[in-house]
């Protein structure tokens, strides 16, 4: 029997997820400014954690019943991950991260380009005319539309300040 | 007399030179963005979004309003030109526009995309503007158990049709309901899931969720792809030399492009339907009343006018729920009403009242925009047609760099361009895992008016939830609901059997 692993993951991830919102999120992060006299006369429904409770109940339902079409189907697996590809996905959302924290220390005009570059070498491009002039020109162009156009003046760096 | 008013003001304040301008300017981005091969025209509207919110509102919603449409046609170049649809709708225009290219017939495919995309956009328009005032009349109405009936019923459409399962495209809509919550309450001021992040107290922004959803995941999407693509220079056909669209052929497809306008806006105007669901019904009623229905997916223009024309209806067909009940139609349409919020246009039922004269203006400028549309994509598709022949591995970190800039803008927060990301990998993910993103984001956009609506009735009702099917209009939304889901259901068994069959 065949089943559709990744639906069946996903399910349970659902509800695990669901498991952990309704004990430990929505009891510890849901803060009510009211006092507790008040809180007593207030209906249940009309509580900050009515909405979020009826909410988690439907997707617990949801999770359960694709969880459930997932372990009936005979369909082969949906999802096709490829170990190169995804490395290269990780590597992509890494790489962002790491621009966004040098970007207040380096700035825009100064960092953009080597994150622009790397990631065109990434991709596979060598022709180095093309990954300097690109990696060059777009944060050039970016910088001068936003400030000429709107006079918005992206992360100057505090390295330079 | 009270409408003249407010025609005449709206004209005054948004039909100036300035505002035409601003709508081809938006017209040419967004055709230009959504020719890029890999955007759609949801994720070009994204990315192009946060530039309106520098913009007076009198410059701002022409802006978006020219997006919108230019974006949808700008789908088709890469369709016809690279067989590469940017989304599922233009699949259709790819079908029969590619072959047309191959036989050296891209600049008439292209032509014959424009004029029956500006003919059904147009027709679409026409009816927005018919029924949207007495479809809001009948909205204000309504009380606030039939409109929180209304959200829900509206809520499982999307979710209920949207995708290849109900089970999923509920879950996406619960999904976004979910993040929709946090933030303060609106009744009690409580603090809800911001894990004392201060900045999580106003809630998840828009930008950040809808750039990040729709296109830092996408940009993951493309990522994926082999070296092999991303770094060589697509083959294209080229327009240079290609004979121009003669008006016997226009002639030929009228009826087509009629009947893809007529079903295109009212699939259109239904919530959740999307463009997809258009296009290929279009398609596929002008293929069985065509003379020639041997040339279908052949390189047929009746093809191409078929499916673009169907498209481009739903684009204001599916503004009429979200203008006039606050109910986006589609993905698209929620980035509009995000952007329309931020420019201080809270579309509703009482939107005639509070901002009658912006409807009117608005009205005014989605017409205006489809000549406009006409005549840029008209002169100017061969230029924007280039950007076809830019290697992936150059336009892939060019739009990423253009995502993160437009999300820090939006605030001048790094902390949204983190979110951003977080969000992407989390949209990428449900991509992998086929879980539609447009109801997520529907319900997102419309979780804090749904709230206040179930709150207000339950005050009302001493917090007795009976209230909702007490009353006739708000349980026969429920019911209605509910008859969705079912429906919603029932379709899965038959297209499991079909996969099983095949």
């Amino acid at each position: 029997m065949k089943f559709r692993t990744t639906e069946i993951a996903t399910g349970v991830s659902f509800l695990i997820f669901s498991l952990v919102y309704v004990f430990y999120i929505t009891p510890n992060f849901v803060t009510n400014p009211l006092n507790d006299a008040s809180m007593q006369t207030m209906a249940w429904t009309l509580r900050p954690e009515a909405l979020p409770s009826l909410n988690i109940g439907v997707f617990v339902v949801f999770s359960l019943v694709m969880t459930y079409q997932a372990i009936r189907s005979r369909n082969e697996t949906l999802l096709d991950l490829n170990i190169r590809s995804f490395g290269k996905v990780i590597f992509v959302v890494i790489w962002s991260f790491i621009y966004t924290f040098l970007l207040p220390i380096f700035g825009f005009l100064l960092i953009s380009p080597v994150f622009m570059a790397v990631l065109i070498l990434a991709f596979g491009l060598r022709n180095w005319m093309f990954v300097l002039g690109v990696s060059i020109l777009m944060p050039v162009f970016l910088d001068t539309v936003f400030f000429q156009t709107f006079q918005i003046i992206l992360p100057e760096g505090a390295l330079w300040k | 007399m009270e409408i003249v008013d407010q025609i005449l003001q709206g004209m005054s304040l948004y039909f100036t030179m300035k505002a035409v301008l601003m709508v081809a300017i938006g017209v040419a981005a967004g055709i230009l963005v959504g020719a890029i091969p890999g955007i759609s025209g949801v994720m070009a509207t994204a990315i192009l979004v946060p530039f309106s919110f520098f913009m007076p509102p009198t410059e701002g919603i022409p802006f978006l309003l020219g997006l919108h449409k230019g974006a949808l046609f700008g789908d088709s170049i890469p369709a016809i030109l690279i067989n590469t649809p940017g989304q599922p709708a233009a699949a259709a225009t790819a079908l029969d526009g590619y072959p047309l290219a191959q036989q050296g017939k891209a600049k008439s495919a292209i032509q014959m995309a424009l004029v029956s995309s500006t003919i059904g956009d147009t027709f679409s328009d026409i009816v927005l503007i018919l029924a949207a005032l007495p479809l809001a009349l009948l909205a204000l109405k309504f009380g606030p158990a039939e409109f929180f009936a209304l959200m829900v019923m509206g809520l499982t459409i999307i979710g209920g049709i949207t995708g290849s399962s109900a089970a999923k495209g509920i879950l996406s809509a619960l999904i976004g309901l979910m993040i929709g919550l946090i933030g303060f309450d609106a009744v009690t001021g409580a603090e809800r899931y911001t894990f004392g992040i201060p900045s999580l107290q106003g809630g998840i922004g828009t930008i950040p969720l809808m750039i990040g959803l729709f296109a830092i995941s996408e940009v993951l999407m493309q990522a994926e792809k082999k070296n092999s693509i991303l770094s060589v220079r697509p083959k294209t056909a080229h327009l240079k030399g290609g004979k121009n669209l003669e008006l016997k052929e226009l002639r030929f497809s009228a009826r087509t492009i009629l009947r893809s306008s007529i079903l295109g806006t009212i699939i259109g105007a239904i919530p959740g339907t999307g463009a997809a669901i258009a296009t290929f019904i279009g398609y596929g009623a002008a293929k069985r009343a065509s003379k020639k229905p041997e040339e279908f997916g052949k390189g047929s223009l009746e093809g191409v006018a078929a499916s673009e024309a169907a498209n481009s209806a739903v684009a204001g067909a599916d503004l009429i729920p979200t203008l006039t009940l606050g109910i986006p139609g589609s993905a698209t349409a929620a980035i509009l009403m995000g952007a329309f919020l931020a420019q201080g246009l809270r579309p509703g039922p009482d939107l005639f009242e509070s901002s009658g004269s912006t409807m009117y203006a608005i009205f005014a400028l989605l017409l205006i925009g489809n000549p406009i549309m006409m005549v840029i994509g008209w002169i100017l598709t061969p230029v924007f047609a280039r950007v076809v022949t830019i290697r992936q591995a150059l336009l892939v970190p060019g739009v990423l760099i253009l995502c993160l800039m437009g999300v820090y803008v939006f605030q001048g927060s790094l902390g949204d361009i983190k979110l951003a990301l977080i969000v992407g990998v989390f949209g990428y993910f449900l991509r992998k895992v086929d879980i539609p993103l447009a109801p997520l984001v529907i319900a997102f956009i419309i979780t804090p008016i749904a709230e206040r609506s179930m709150k207000q009735a339950l005050i009302l009702s001493d917090g007795d939830f009976s209230v909702f099917i007490t009353r006739p209009i708000s349980a026969g939304f429920l019911l209605l609901a509910v008859a969705i889901l079912v429906f919603g259901f029932r379709r899965n068994p038959t297209r499991s059997q079909n996969d099983h069959d095949s």
